[in-house]
């Protein structure tokens, strides 16, 4: 799913990795998410977007993304 | 699928099984019945098969240096419950999510096996235990060395 998660990580000075530990998973999930292979579960996604102070929608572009 | 999470699970399942193989394998070293059931005997020069490579192999089993691997297999296993206990930390929705996909896939593996199996007994029974010792080895030294090197690299 396309998101806004690398650029917000990016503008906020993290690594994947400390980003990663802020929400509880591995660095590779993080990288995942940012390449959009992989779509986070609906607490995953509350936690980064509550981590960044913003809502899910406006964290993850659902309107443009497919269905799976 | 929460248990899936604790890496105490992948631990207690690779000791379970690499004993078992180590046991086995330990066991039928040198053992005459089992070299009894064996397809090739280079004494006698029986043999069904002229492959040089399925009769090295039964050699190799014939003079129980299949013990050795059995021994691989539990330093494997103690490798990897070591790591497991150092970096004890539950496995994320990401990894969980490559672990449900991989059962899946060794499952679907699991059903056409049992019938290829099925069908490779009726059809040539002779060299089966070459055969059974053989996809054993490669299956679980590849998920024992898959599974150690998941736990040194993952970040």
């Amino acid at each position: 799913m396309k998101n806004r998660v690398k650029e917000l990580r990016e503008r906020a000075g993290l690594t994947q990795k400390e980003l990663g530990e802020a929400v509880k998973v591995s660095r590779q999930a993080i990288n995942a998410i940012e390449t959009g292979k992989f779509d986070p579960s609906v607490w995953l996604a509350y936690d980064l977007a509550r981590y960044f102070g913003i809502r899910i929608e406006d964290l993850f572009d659902f309107e443009g993304s497919v269905r799976k | 699928m929460k248990l899936l999470r604790k890496p105490i699970l992948n631990v207690v399942v690779v000791f379970m099984i690499s004993t078992f193989y180590g046991l086995v394998f330990h066991v039928t070293a040198m053992n005459p019945e089992f070299t009894g059931m064996l397809g090739y005997d280079p004494a006698r020069g029986k043999g069904t098969l002229t492959s040089p490579f399925w009769n090295g192999w039964s050699v190799f089993l014939r003079e129980g240096h299949h013990r050795f691997i059995g021994y691989v297999f539990l330093v494997l296993a103690v490798m990897i419950a070591i790591l497991s206990v150092i970096r004890r930390r539950e496995y994320d929705e990401y990894q969980i999510g490559y672990l449900e996909k991989g059962l899946i896939v060794s499952g679907f593996c699991m059903l056409f096996l049992i019938p290829l199996w099925f069908l490779l007994i009726l059809g040539d029974p002779c060299y089966i235990v070459e055969y059974a010792m053989l996809v054993v080895v490669v299956h679980w030294t590849v998920l024992l060395f898959a599974d150690l090197v998941f736990l040194l690299t993952r970040g």
